[in-house]
């Protein structure tokens, strides 16, 4: 039986595994993205969702149940992928970015798999206190706010920093020449 | 580049990432809930004098709760009883469908920070959302109840049942 | 004389004690709406009179209403505001058990008048939906329902009730997060809730588990979910 998202929570706060089961299968593809837009690595996003719902479960006592649980979740993958980047150092591109798929324009899809790349490359560049906000903006669709809540941040500081992100990536894709023309 | 196109490409790359990549989570529901059983926390023993105080503090801590729950005034074992642990409370109501809404004062706090209430003999079987005040501005939802709803967006009701009598809820 | 005088006083005491016990009046209702200033008494009374005579409202809880609204510093137009949301739903013979119910919830807790306003406007809809739906199934005050062996006629309060809990079920379900693209779980959630209301007759419950498809309660769910924006 299916069941809204609060009774979810309680059945799993009372210890029943599968409740939470359906939870993670709600928010994986958000927590996997949120990872792999901050970390830019398939496998350690893959690593950082699994820990991130893992210890969400472990304090799931926590949550309070008045707040919007996306918030709460998406806070605790930010968490774990920052203490992956502190202990990791990690910086890489992304790898295997994306595949070409059949019965399309094979140069019209090479130029727009270039261009992703180089995109997310420039995401990578960007130092994780501008990083993290910027996924939670532009994959998650978190307002300041919730942004603000996720980081434990003030809401001045989410913006000034959400805007330092958005001018250094026009910057690096300038430099590498794209435009915003397809 | 304009603003908005560079929001564009944001959220697009974004999202084929995801996609590229989606099959890696396939299976991720399944494997978190064959793990979880072993993730509990396990106690974690820290040797030292500090690690050694605090465990002695926290178990004389949890011995004075559980005297304090099993031998307070507080009758929280009777199912007809509702109970609130705030120990900083000044005072605690019970507002519920069966009053109305009327906040009723609960009595305490007993010696372990316990407010407590008994249901009314009379009161009709049925599903009742109810809640506490604290303090006569705080609202906080009952913990030890079996099913919670949203209301009016941000507050949380805890639900009980009362059952005919001589039925289970 | 002195016994004359006793039981004048007899009288009198009781008298007193009469009026201590008595229940409210509608005309009781009428002035305490005019006390708080409405600007539409017509419509009021019309609404509640049907409430009264139909038995869906006591003047004794419109009168606690009134109080309470009377207590609140909102602007009149939402206090009367309230009042007309019930009164429109009296006429349309709803039930006003789960409006009145969140009207005394919100200004218990604090929730401004507008916020309540909005919150019954929307709530009153999902009951029409829900009263049209079970109506189009048959289900209606002094249907006679044969389920098997059993035989039963349907109360007001037991038709009532079914509407007021399925609506409640399908509101909780949809603001609790709940997967509309889910039919199963969200009749479901509906049929539990009818199960375990002790007004709801068994073989009512289990007419409307056959005659409501889980589809129909999706479709209004979907309805909550667009209003609330969801």
């Amino acid at each position: 039986m299916g069941a809204g998202e609060l009774e979810l929570i309680q059945r799993a706060l009372h210890g029943d595994v599968d409740a939470w089961g359906e939870i993670v299968r709600r928010y994986k593809d958000a927590v996997f993205g949120i990872a792999l837009g901050i970390l830019g690595n398939p496998a350690d996003a893959e690593d950082a969702a699994h820990d991130a719902f893992i210890r969400a479960y472990e304090g799931l006592h926590t949550f309070h149940l008045e707040k919007r649980f996306s918030t709460w979740i998406f806070a605790v993958t930010a968490n774990v992928c920052k203490n992956k980047l502190r202990r990791e150092r990690l910086f890489a591109p992304l790898k295997h970015l994306s595949r070409l798929t059949k019965g399309s324009d094979p140069a019209k899809q090479l130029a727009q798999q270039e261009r992703t790349q180089i995109i997310r490359e420039a995401i990578d560049q960007l130092k994780p206190a501008y990083k993290m906000p910027l996924v939670l903006r532009y994959y998650a669709d978190l307002d300041y706010k919730e942004i603000a809540e996720a980081l434990g941040l003030p809401e001045g500081t989410v913006k000034t920093r959400l805007h330092r992100a958005k001018s250094e990536l026009k910057h690096i894709l300038e430099q590498k020449g794209v435009t915003g023309h397809a | 580049m304009h603003e908005h196109e560079l929001e564009t490409l944001l959220k697009e790359t974004l999202t084929r990432s995801v996609e590229t990549h989606r099959d890696r989570i396939a299976d991720l529901e399944y494997e978190i809930i064959e793990e979880l059983p072993e993730s509990r926390p396990a106690p974690r023993w820290r040797w030292g004098l500090v690690g050694a105080g605090a465990v002695a503090v926290a178990a004389v801590f949890a011995l004075g709760l559980w005297v304090g729950w099993n031998f307070s005034g507080a009758p929280c074992h009777d199912p007809q009883v509702l109970c609130l642990v705030y120990p900083n409370a000044k005072s605690v109501s019970l507002a519920s469908q069966f009053t109305l809404w009327e906040p009723i004062p609960m009595n305490g706090p007993d010696r372990s920070g316990v407010w407590w209430i008994r249901l009314p003999d009379d009161i009709k079987p049925g599903r009742y959302e109810y809640g506490f005040i604290v303090d006569g501005e705080r609202w906080v939802y009952d913990p030890r109840a079996s099913e919670f709803v949203h209301t009016f967006d941000d507050k949380i009701n805890s639900v009980l049942y009362i059952a005919p009598r001589g039925e289970q809820p | 004389m002195r016994w004359l005088m006793g039981i004048l006083l007899t009288l009198g005491l009781l008298g007193g004690l009469g009026d201590a016990f008595a229940q409210p009046t509608p005309q009781d209702v009428y002035k305490c709406f005019a006390e708080l200033g409405v600007s539409d008494l017509q419509t009021l009374k019309a609404g509640f009179d049907k409430g009264f005579s139909d038995k869906r409202i006591t003047p004794d809880t419109a009168l606690r209403l009134c109080q309470r609204l009377k207590q609140s510093s909102a602007p009149i137009s939402l206090r009367e505001g309230v009042l007309q949301i019930i009164a429109r739903a009296l006429l349309e013979e709803l039930p006003v058990t789960m409006l009145i119910d969140k009207t005394f919830e919100g200004l218990t807790k604090g929730v401004p008048l507008d916020v309540i306003n909005d919150d019954l406007l929307e709530r009153k809809m999902t009951l029409s939906e829900v009263k049209t739906l079970l109506a189009s199934k048959g289900i209606t005050i002094s249907l006679t329902i044969r389920f098997g062996p059993v035989t039963l006629t349907l109360t007001l309060e037991a038709v009532d009730t079914a509407i007021t809990e399925a609506a409640g079920a399908l509101e909780d379900y949809v603001r609790g997060g709940g997967k509309l693209d889910d039919p199963t779980a969200i009749k479901s959630a509906v049929q539990l809730r009818l199960a375990r209301n002790p007004l709801i007759p068994q073989t009512l419950t289990a007419y409307i588990e056959q005659a409501v498809s889980a589809a129909e309660w999706a479709q209004i769910a979907q309805n909550i979910a667009t209003r609330l924006k969801k």
